[in-house]
């Protein structure tokens, strides 16, 4: 690790910065810290594809479904609540095409058609759909053959072309941590601004090169085009690490902030512009949220009366139709009119006669807080009850591996008892709403100073109507099951 | 075509024969309620031989899991209410897609492992 001769005049004012604990500190500055990460991951990730694809093709004792459906997105989530973006951080799939990028390097820019999100928020919902039409939850095979897919992926779009495409453009589970890490305590950012106006080569970047051969990248900067003087927040920072081994000055840091403040921050942003000019971002944030709700209610009873209900309509029985109807209703019509009738009142009572889309727009970022919420409280839920299942899952796959073990699997472990859990459920919940709230106060304070509480008012009810519907899901009868229409 | 559907499960509720590790043993099975909803159920067991001869004395242990991985699973076992039947009192804890697993050890020290499907199981 190279420490630079200017550390001393690194002023972080006093504020936190993670770089700077002893033990975790010092390993996010050593070089190699993400890829040590990654190499767990890929240890991990080749597991469970071996296992869902030749072991036991039932969920609960396979490691691909076990470990994809409980222990990842719960910790996932919970890291981002916590944290930050430390899954992109520690992301297996990028090894495979930093290996590729060795032998070739790749020529081509991302189309610039496609630099946005919109192809990467249809990823989110075909994944979202498959994970319901082939009731990937319940299918190792299927789950195995999703993770080889991102792989493939992943390797594929890197390989053609330049910088973090795939991340950046591509990736759902990427947009998802992305969106969520808008809510997540920690932030890369710049340590003293002051360097950084003084700063002639931008490292940060532009990647460090070798003194000898200008030409020669010895250290990349950022992928995802985040320079850091104008980075703001953590939308599409995959927490690599990179710039903050290329910065000559060591002048960036791992921070706090008040998580979700970003989401009022109307500044424009390196890399990604204004908020409120991108209409795929703000989609993304309507995805993200209603998709919480989607998928919360894919595993309660009532689904399933709703789905007959829904076939009965259409007059069909086909599966696709039904569901893809179910996915076209709440991730399109339910927030087109929600925010659209929001978007109506804040505009007839603060009386500014604009259009509706861009008020919509601005303000489907208040809504991601709420939309976290019900992701982490569904998602800790699975966790929480179902941690130690994987301990007699791996005790009988190691023993059908021929690894002499002692006793039998303990079947018996789960987790905490749903009754426990039921409580932090509601708390994340509520959390999300009191984070959603705030972030539509300022909103409607910043973008309608004469008649703030008039603009505010549409939102706080939509944010409490959400909240109303995510506490009714959550006290539904679970009902997990793939069988469809099944009398 | 629901009603096919209906009247198909009747059917195959009778008495159904399930994958069986060792061929010559057959385990047949029956569930009541049949559909079962969460809550209570029983699950009636035989086993028998290849001459159709009851096996008795034999050792079931039943393990439902939902076919959502994390959940927890219901263990119990089966006692033998007359000679080659046996009855488990099952606890379907909440609704959704359930599988059995049914480890059998039969007197001669043989274990017959066995899956049963119960898709479907209703919330209310
Ligand atoms: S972060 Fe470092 S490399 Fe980037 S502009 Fe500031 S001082 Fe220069
Ligand atoms: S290089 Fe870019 S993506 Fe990586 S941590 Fe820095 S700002 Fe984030
Ligand atoms: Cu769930």
């Amino acid at each position: 690790m190279d420490v630079n001769a200017s550390t001393a005049n690194r002023s972080t004012n006093g504020t936190f910065d993670l770089l700077k604990l002893p033990v975790i500190g010092n390993y996010l500055r050593w070089r190699y810290s993400r890829m040590g990460m990654q190499l767990v991951m890929l240890v991990v990730a080749l597991i469970m594809i071996l296992h869902g694809l030749f072991g036991p093709q039932l969920a609960p004792r396979n490691l691909s479904t076990l470990l994809t459906w409980v222990h990842y997105r719960g910790i996932l989530v919970l890291v981002l609540l916590a944290a930050g973006n430390f899954f992109c951080m520690a992301c297996p799939f990028m090894l495979p095409r930093e290996l590729a990028r060795r032998f070739s390097r790749p020529v081509q820019n991302w189309p610039r058609p496609l630099r946005n999100k919109w192809l990467s928020i249809a990823l989110f919902v075909l994944v979202l759909f498959a994970y319901e039409y082939f009731d990937l939850w319940g299918s190792p095979w299927g789950t195995a053959w999703l993770i080889i897919a991102y792989f493939a992926a992943a390797l594929l779009v890197d390989a053609f072309f330049k910088q973090a495409s795939f991340c950046k453009y591509v990736c759902p589970i990427g947009q998802f941590n992305f969106i969520s890490s808008t809510v997540s305590p920690l932030e890369v950012k710049v340590a003293d601004g002051d360097i950084c106006l003084n700063c002639t080569t931008k490292d940060c970047i532009k990647g460090t090169r070798d003194p000898e051969d200008q030409d020669k990248v010895t250290q990349r900067g950022c992928e995802l085009a985040l320079f850091q003087p104008g980075k703001v927040g953590n939308m599409d920072c995959t927490f690599c690490m990179d710039c903050v081994h290329a910065c000559p000055h060591d002048n960036i840091a791992v921070t706090t902030r008040l998580p979700g403040s970003e989401l009022w921050a109307d500044t424009r942003r390196s890399g990604i512009g204004y908020f409120s000019n991108r209409s795929d971002i703000s989609a993304l944030a309507l995805i993200f949220t209603f998709g919480a709700l989607l998928n919360a209610f894919g595993m309660v009873s009532p689904v399933y009366a709703f789905q007959d209900w829904l076939a009965g309509v259409l007059g069909t029985t086909s599966e696709a139709v039904v569901l893809g109807s179910l996915f076209f209703l709440m991730l399109v019509v339910e927030p087109a009119l929600l925010l659209g009738t929001a978007a109506f009142l804040t505009r007839a009572w603060t009386g500014t006669g604009e259009k509706l889309l861009p008020v919509a727009m601005r303000y489907a970022y208040a809504l991601v807080p709420f939309g976290f919420g019900l992701w982490v409280a569904h998602y800790s839920f699975h966790l929480l009850t179902g941690i130690w299942t994987v301990i007699p899952v791996a005790q009988s796959t190691l023993a059908g591996w021929g690894v002499p073990l002692p006793g039998d699997p303990l079947w018996r472990l789960s987790g905490l008892p749903a009754g426990l859990v039921y409580p932090l459920e509601m708390g994340f919940l509520g959390l999300g709403l009191l984070g959603s709230l705030l972030a539509a106060y300022r909103i409607s304070f910043r973008d309608y100073k004469a008649r703030p509480w008039q603009a505010f008012i549409p939102w706080a009810v939509l944010c409490v109507m959400l909240f109303i519907a995510a506490v009714w899901l959550l006290n539904q009868p679970m009902e997990m099951r793939g069988m469809f229409l099944g009398g | 075509m629901k009603t096919c559907f209906l009247v198909l499960c009747l059917a195959m509720a009778a008495c159904r024969p399930s994958e069986v590790a060792h061929s010559d043993v057959r385990v047949e099975w029956e569930i009541a309620p049949d559909p079962p909803a969460a809550g209570m159920a029983t699950l009636t067991i035989t086993l028998t031989d290849s001459t159709e001869q009851r096996l008795t004395g034999a050792e079931i242990e039943v393990q439902g899991n939902m076919t959502h991985p994390g959940m927890q699973p219901v263990i119990t076992t089966a006692r033998e209410v007359a000679p080659g039947l046996y009855k488990a009192a099952f606890d379907f804890t909440m609704g959704g897609d359930w599988f059995i697993l049914l480890r059998s050890t039969l007197t001669d020290k043989r274990v017959v492992e066995s899956t049963i499907d119960i898709p479907g199981v209703r919330s209310e």
